[in-house]
């Protein structure tokens, strides 16, 4: 190898040291900054819960149901497929959960009115609109699913959220305990 | 002979030896000598094959060994990480995987040192180096549970690897950034549904790489992923912007452009040793993309047929521009499809067609290609059939004429096809063409002589003559005809013998001439023609066999499926139109003796031994039989023939007086035995006076009984003859006949006359027990010509 062969690949090495860096310190940065919110999990199907090693949330906010006013089934129809979408979320008055008060395409729509605006994508426009947030996958050590696939009744996440409205999962709690594998 | 060269080497030292012992003179053991060595001058062991040689003779066990090593460890380590280790926190895993990539790689920098002599640990370091690299991804992505776009993840491990690979030259690097790159290219476009265009750049940066390192296979693959891209790309642009209007047609000439573009690159590329299997899969994905617009088909049809057309222009013109002489062949299919479609969908007469037909006609010419003239001549002909039909339906629609009539059309058709096939035949480019044609000539004008020939009411049809029915026709007609007659004046000029072809150029005037519409004309013209056809085709063609190969096989086909085809339809009739069902089989008696006689005629004529005389003769013989023995069952009321159609009578007349000249010339001309004559004579007159005295005062009886007698008669002569010309076939024929005829009188009768027929059933019994005798007299026979043959195939004997 050629001493400039040698700087390349050390370069290289290095830049891929990096790019590991530098998902870890933007996970982090969102963990440790971003608003707190904890979202109720819904169950769903059983059977398809729990693949591989990690289990596969839904929340109660990845459906938007279509409006009855008129103003809002319009606000629902502007919505398809692929399309993103920003969510604000407020604290429920009876419980600590967090859930939908309003949606829309960019996040500048809900700045005025809303502090926390979660950032999704959206998955299906049928009758109801499905959203990804990324969120939904939480990953556990092998063969350790089966519990939280049991329970998911009781399932909710804690998740930060960036004020541009990106998210990480960070905590997931079975009745109120959260869970721990170490 | 082994080129080894140590071979050689430990031969020569060897041969010393030999010299020494006295095995071999020194004269010989130079001669040897000289033999390997010259051919090892001669031949330096083709070069190509010089940097294969080592590749292929070592097969390097450590290689092998390091490189299973290198697969366990990596799938050793993903699955690692993959497992979700809990005895250990986040933090410890992170910094475990640094280490580990740091480590890997700092060993691979070290082995891979040129001077350090071991690069295949070199490789396999890296590859690892690689996979923990991809791993330390997977975990963070695990602990941080990021579930969202996890293709990213698989790009930014493709770049890592591609970098790193780069820096180190190393070929297997680049193969597994390849791989990377594919997955994550292969997941975006089919999971998340993006064009993917991307993609090109990773696969040309790593085909410029491995040209950097001389990878002939990694190159080939590189053209793989290229070709995979394209594909991807074009499906993708279909799949969005695709419409059925000038998109579509702009989609297929970029299609085109890009396979003729691919195809030029190939030539390219196959010049250069290490790019030769990249030019190969070019070659391949640009007729891919020639066919691409197949996929575009839902797009471009049924109201923009125009893209079609264009597709077939483009690739004919890209094919002749790049000399892919299959290309011919290709556009000639889509021209056809094209047509298909025009007509089929749209209903339209794609008149066009004839460009494409004769351009590739004329390219495939140039070509010397035998095959396209072929394809050439049956698009002529499905132009003509296109036209016809066309305007068929519409003078169908403004007439009232049934469509199917037009079939006369092919009699023109036929004619000009029959010369225009002759013609080519001259020329070896044209000449399977030409007989194609020829055959196909043959078909054409025979057609109408059967299909017309019966007497449905066509009144409103004109003579053709009157361009009344549809000028457009009657004009084809006319042309074709002339084209015909031009034709046979060139074969006459050659020397030909064109007698054949004016007897159907006299049919095709008589066509044009002749009032069709009128029953009476059209069923005696045609019933005259099919005989006069039948016989000249079988004369001449036997007479002169050399001129007539084709002729041959037709004009006994031809006769033989007259006498079916006619001999079925007098049944047919006879069934449906049973108050003239006597006549009607009467009819088909008449018609089949006149085939026989033309048959026993034309075989005393023909002096050619070849002449299937005795198939004619037993196909007259079955049809003959099956008629009397259908006579032969009660009937019910007959009308008078007197009362049927005037067209009847005069059929009747002409039969007869054709009947009547060919015995006349038999009897007197021909001087040889006459027994079947005679039968056939006894029952034509037998069954035409029974056909004349029916009515509805006769009772069935009278019939019935003509016809049984007439059968018995029929089978006795049938086995009596079998024994004069030794045919066992005809005796086994005739018996199962007889046998036939008498089971069924004994059941119809049974059936039929329960009360007061004790004397039926009492001749039944007579007659089985008579029956039973024959069959065991017909077995000695039987054995008796078997002995005296010595054979048991009897039926080859001569007449």
């Amino acid at each position: 190898m050629s001493s400039r062969r040698k700087i390349i690949f050390i370069t290289a090495v290095i830049l891929q040291a990096v790019v590991l860096l530098s998902m870890i310190a933007k996970q982090e940065l969102l963990l440790k900054h971003g608003a707190k919110v904890i979202l109720k999990c819904v169950p769903v199907d059983p059977r398809s819960l729990f693949s591989g090693d990690y289990v596969r949330l839904n929340y109660e906010i990845s459906e938007i149901r279509k409006g009855e006013t008129e103003s809002e089934q319009k606000k629902f129809n502007d919505f398809s497929e692929d399309d993103t979408i920003y969510v604000a979320l407020v604290m429920n008055k009876g419980d600590r959960f967090y859930s939908i008060a309003d949606y829309a395409k960019t996040a500048n729509e809900l700045n005025n009115n809303y502090n926390i605006i979660l950032k999704g994508t959206v998955d299906g426009a049928y009758y109801a609109l499905r959203i990804r947030y990324g969120l939904e996958s939480y990953f556990v050590p092998q063969n350790e699913g089966k519990d939280i696939e049991t329970d998911m009744a009781e399932v909710s996440a804690e998740v930060s959220i960036a004020e541009d409205g990106r998210s990480a999962l960070s905590r997931l709690f079975i009745a109120g305990k959260e869970v721990k594998f170490y | 002979m082994i080129k080894d060269k140590s071979f050689i080497n430990n031969l020569v030292s060897e041969m010393k030896e030999w010299v020494k012992e006295g095995l071999i003179s020194s004269d010989q053991k130079s001669r040897i000598e000289s033999w390997y060595t010259s051919v090892e001058t001669v031949k330096p062991a083709a070069p190509e094959s010089v940097p294969l040689q080592p590749k292929k003779e070592v097969i390097n066990i450590a290689r092998v060994v390091i490189g299973l090593a290198t697969l366990c460890l990596a799938a050793g380590i993903i699955i690692f990480y993959a497992s979700n280790w809990r005895k250990m926190p986040p933090v410890l895993k992170l910094i475990q995987i640094f280490i580990l990539m740091f480590s890997i790689y700092g060993s691979a920098f070290f082995f891979l040192d040129p001077g350090r002599k071991h690069p295949a640990i070199g490789s396999a370091l890296l590859l690892l180096g690689i996979i923990s690299y991809g791993a330390g991804i997977m975990l963070v992505a695990q602990i941080y549970h990021i579930s969202s776009h996890p293709t990213n993840g698989v790009l930014a491990w493709g770049a890592g690897a591609l970098i790193v690979s780069a820096a180190a030259r190393d070929k297997y690097g680049y193969y597994l950034s390849a791989l990377l790159f594919f997955i994550w290219n292969f997941w975006e476009v089919t999971v998340f549904g993006s064009a993917g265009y991307l993609y090109i750049i990773p696969v040309l940066i790593i085909a410029f790489l491995l040209l950097e390192v001389n990878d002939r296979r990694g190159l080939t693959g590189s053209a793989l992923l290229t070709g995979w891209y394209i594909f991807q790309v074009s499906l993708y642009w279909i799949y969005k912007y695709a419409d059925d209007g000038w998109k579509g047609g702009l989609f297929i000439l970029l299609f085109v452009l890009a396979g003729a573009l691919l195809i030029t690159a190939s030539k390219f590329l196959k010049s250069a040793e290490e790019l030769r299997g990249a030019g190969r899969v070019f070659r391949v994905c640009g007729w891919g993309l020639w066919f691409l617009p197949l996929l575009l088909s839902a797009h471009v049809e049924p109201y923009s047929g125009y893209s079609m057309f264009i597709w077939g222009a483009a690739l004919l013109a890209a094919s002749f521009l790049l000399k892919e002489y299959e290309g011919y062949y290709v556009s000639a299919a889509i021209f056809f499809l094209w047509s298909l479609t025009e007509t089929g969908t749209r209903n339209v007469f794609p008149w066009l067609y004839i460009f494409p037909a004769l351009v590739t006609g004329y390219l495939f010419y140039r070509r010397k290609d035998h095959r396209g003239i072929v394809i050439t001549s049956l698009a002529i002909i499905w132009y003509f059939l296109l036209f016809t039909w066309h305007f068929a339906s519409k003078a169908s629609a403004d007439t009232g004429i049934p469509d199917p009539f037009f079939i006369i059309m092919l009699l023109p058709a036929g004619a000009a096809m029959i010369a225009g096939g002759r013609f080519m035949s001259y020329n070896q480019i044209t000449s399977s063409g030409g007989t194609l044609l020829h055959s196909a000539g043959w078909v054409a004008a025979v057609l109408p002589l059967f299909a017309l020939s019966w007497p449905f009411a066509l009144e409103r049809m004109s003579s053709l003559m009157m361009f009344r029915n549809s000028i457009a026709l009657s004009s084809e007609y006319l042309a074709l005809t002339l084209c015909a007659a031009v034709l046979i004046t060139l074969l006459k000029q050659k020397g030909e013998h064109i007698h054949l072809s004016l007897l159907i150029l006299l049919f095709t005037a008589a066509g044009f001439v002749l009032p069709m519409g009128h029953t009476a004309t059209r069923m005696v013209s045609l019933h005259i023609g099919i005989v006069v056809l039948a016989g000249a085709l079988l004369y001449y063609s036997y007479s002169i066999p050399e001129q007539y190969r084709l002729e041959r096989g037709i004009g006994v086909t031809f006769i033989m499926a007259a006498i079916i085809i006619k001999g079925t339809g007098f049944i047919t009739y006879s069934g449906i139109d049973t108050k003239f069902r006597i006549a009607y089989l009467a009819g088909s008696i008449l018609f089949v003796t006149v085939c026989f006689l033309l048959n026993r005629l034309l075989d005393h004529i023909i002096e050619n031994r070849l002449y299937p005389a005795r198939i004619i003769d037993s196909t007259s013989a079955v049809v003959l039989w099956i008629s009397v023995y259908l006579s032969s069952f009660e009937t019910g009321e007959q009308a008078s023939i007197l009362s049927a159609d005037r067209i009847v009578i005069i059929m009747i007349i002409l039969f007869a007086a054709m009947a009547a000249l060919l015995y006349y010339l038999i009897l007197t001309r021909i001087k040889t035995e006459h027994l079947m004559i005679y039968l056939s004579l006894m029952v034509l007159t037998a069954s035409g006076i029974t056909m004349f005295i029916s009515g509805p005062d006769i009772p069935w009886q009278l019939y019935s009984v003509i016809f049984n007698l007439l059968l018995l008669i029929i089978s006795a002569t049938y086995i009596y003859y079998s024994t004069v010309i030794q045919s066992k076939i005809l005796l086994n024929a005739a018996v199962a006949g007889f046998v036939i005829h008498i089971i069924t009188r004994y059941f119809d009768l049974f059936w039929d006359m329960f009360s007061g027929a004790l004397l039926f059933i009492i001749t039944g019994f007579i007659g089985l027990f008579g029956g039973y005798i024959l069959e065991k007299k017909r077995k000695d026979i039987a054995m008796q010509i078997e002995k005296e043959t010595g054979r048991s195939d009897i039926e080859g004997v001569e007449r």
